[in-house]
């Protein structure tokens, strides 16, 4: 009897142990198959080898994580490919400006140049003199403009500056703004109205806001008819605020809407006008990296409408 | 890197002589990242073009190839799972399912595959949709605008390598329209999210990196990133 529960415990003991070892056995085997597999497979993405990617379209776990050391070597390949372009875009950048730095250089050698060669003679006609120094003067303007937009862009560009988000208020960032081109905009006795609630918290990066509104300002300014209106209007949306900012000008053609956002560009016709065309391409910049963005618009009067859009 | 890709992609539909060319021959690169708009008026073939690059239809003839995958040459099983994982989808009538509330939908493509919900990425998405206090909501119990901010949080969920946008905005009205458009182009900036939209309306295409005009079937202007 005692020996029957004995016999039958050990042989119980002993079918158990057979079925866990087993057990184990065959999950290793299939661990260390696994494991094989994704080894191959990252050692084919080391290789940069061709991966038929159909097989991976199962619902297996291993094609789910064979799916993701893909998309890892993706990433990294991507960050290269990037990083590659960015530093051809920065050398194609500083190529462009010093190319339009040299004209104005030029220009004021020449006209030093015939002053100091005048002096000595003595056929000095009146007037003369004083309206190239005035020429020389507009073309040390247009340098320091020049450089100014340089500074900034490359600021912007190369990630020096991060966009410190703060609850600020909306309508003092316009003010400042504003503030800007108060003097260009007398000169050309401008009216502008802003019309926006005083107190409009939102979370945004005070300096840099502004010089996106300020740079849409400066293009409404510069474009206006003398004596021209230019509204600021500021409306809230569900989860956006916007800002409109818009003038009397010429407007600006439905085919170039797009275009206008891009660096360098300038509008056809419009060479005579100072700028190298980096203002709203900065103010695109800035906005969305607040998490916004902007669009243009013709307004009823035809001139043209800039839409600012933030997170609210 | 280019994350999408078409080479001579044509659909033609009946037979001679009453053959119509949806699309023929289209030819084009979508890098990384991206935020793309395909214009053109209705029965430009827009349409037709989303739905072949989602694996949604068959070309004729022509290649798609999706993040290294040619589409066109996948069976039906491998195109389910395979738009599940990479493909996130935005339609015009937001196709939300009403029997899930706000959140069961957002993480029905996570669900269907099975895999684990990274929360702290959905409490972002969330966050920056402005679905906190809506995710017990019903799609019944919402506005258009807010139906759709459901279905952008549903394709950015699955962390798709391309969304694709059919008219977004077109069952919404202007106000609410801005509000969607922004936060695809937050999207795009903040997750690096390549997204191909299509829209017959030019001032909605400006917010886009690039416009692609679609005309007859052929691409008339874009082609290539400049």
């Amino acid at each position: 009897m005692d020996t029957g529960i004995i016999v039958g415990a050990v042989v119980a003991v002993g079918l158990s142990m057979v079925f866990w070892y087993g057990t184990w056995r065959y999950m290793r085997r299939k661990f260390v198959r696994y494991t094989q597999e994704m080894e191959e497979m990252i050692r084919r993405i080391q290789k940069g080898e061709y991966l038929n990617k159909e097989m991976l379209y199962n619902e297996t776990l291993s094609s789910k994580t064979k799916q993701e050391l893909l998309r890892l070597s993706d990433i990294c390949r991507n960050e290269r490919e990037s990083s590659l372009r960015q530093k051809q875009e920065i050398q194609q950048m500083v190529s462009d400006i010093s190319h339009q730095l040299k004209t104005p250089i030029a220009n004021i050698v020449m006209y030093q140049d015939m002053l100091l060669s005048r002096k000595s003679s003595n056929q000095k006609r009146p007037g003369e003199e004083e309206n190239w120094l005035r020429i020389m003067q507009s073309q040390v303007k247009k340098l320091d403009f020049l450089v100014q937009a340089l500074l900034k862009m490359s600021r912007l560009e190369s990630s020096m500056i991060t966009l410190k988000l703060q609850e600020e208020n909306l309508y003092q960032c316009i003010a400042e703004a504003v503030a800007q081109v108060t003097r260009k905009a007398k000169e050309k006795s401008l009216d502008i109205q802003v019309e926006c609630p005083e107190e409009t918290y939102l979370p945004l990066d005070m300096k840099w806001m502004a010089e996106a509104i300020g740079n849409v300002l400066d293009n409404a300014v510069k474009y206006s008819p003398n004596s021209g209106k230019i509204t600021i209007t500021v409306s809230k949306l569900e989860l956006f605020v916007r800002v409109d900012i818009c003038d009397e000008g010429p407007g600006i053609e439905e085919k170039h809407y797009a275009d206008i956002f891009k660096r360098f560009w300038r509008a056809p016709g419009m060479h005579k006008e100072e700028g190298v065309g980096i203002g709203l391409y900065l103010t695109r910049e800035i906005l969305t990296r607040q998490g916004g963005y902007c669009r243009v618009n013709t307004a009823e009067s035809g001139g043209s409408c800039f839409s600012l859009y933030l997170p609210g | 890197m280019s994350i999408l890709k078409t080479r001579n992609l044509k659909k033609y539909y009946g037979g001679e002589p009453n053959m119509v060319k949806a699309l023929d021959g289209i030819n084009l690169e979508i890098e990384d990242g991206e935020f793309v708009a395909v214009v053109g008026t209705s029965g430009s073939g827009k349409s037709t073009l989303l739905h072949m690059l989602g694996g949604l239809d068959n070309p004729t003839e022509g290649i798609v190839t999706i993040a290294g995958n040619d589409i066109s040459k996948m069976n039906q099983e491998n195109l389910t799972v395979f738009r599940r994982r990479q493909i996130g989808f935005i339609f015009q009538n937001y196709n939300l399912v009403p029997m899930l509330n706000v959140y069961e939908n957002m993480v029905l493509p996570l669900e269907l595959d099975g895999k684990r919900k990274d929360a702290r990425y959905l409490q972002q998405i969330i966050t920056m949709l402005g679905l906190e206090e809506k995710l017990k909501n019903m799609p019944n119990q919402l506005s258009g605008g807010q139906q759709q901010r459901v279905a952008i949080g549903r394709a950015l969920a699955g962390k798709p390598a391309i969304i694709l946008a059919d008219e977004p905005t077109g069952n919404l009205d202007s106000k609410t329209s801005q509000d969607v458009l922004g936060l695809l182009k937050m999207t795009s900036s903040k997750f690096h999210q390549t997204i191909v939209m299509i829209t017959h309306n030019e001032e909605i295409a400006q917010l886009a990196d690039r416009r692609i005009r679609i005309e007859d079937g052929r691409i008339v202007e874009g082609r290539w990133q400049e």
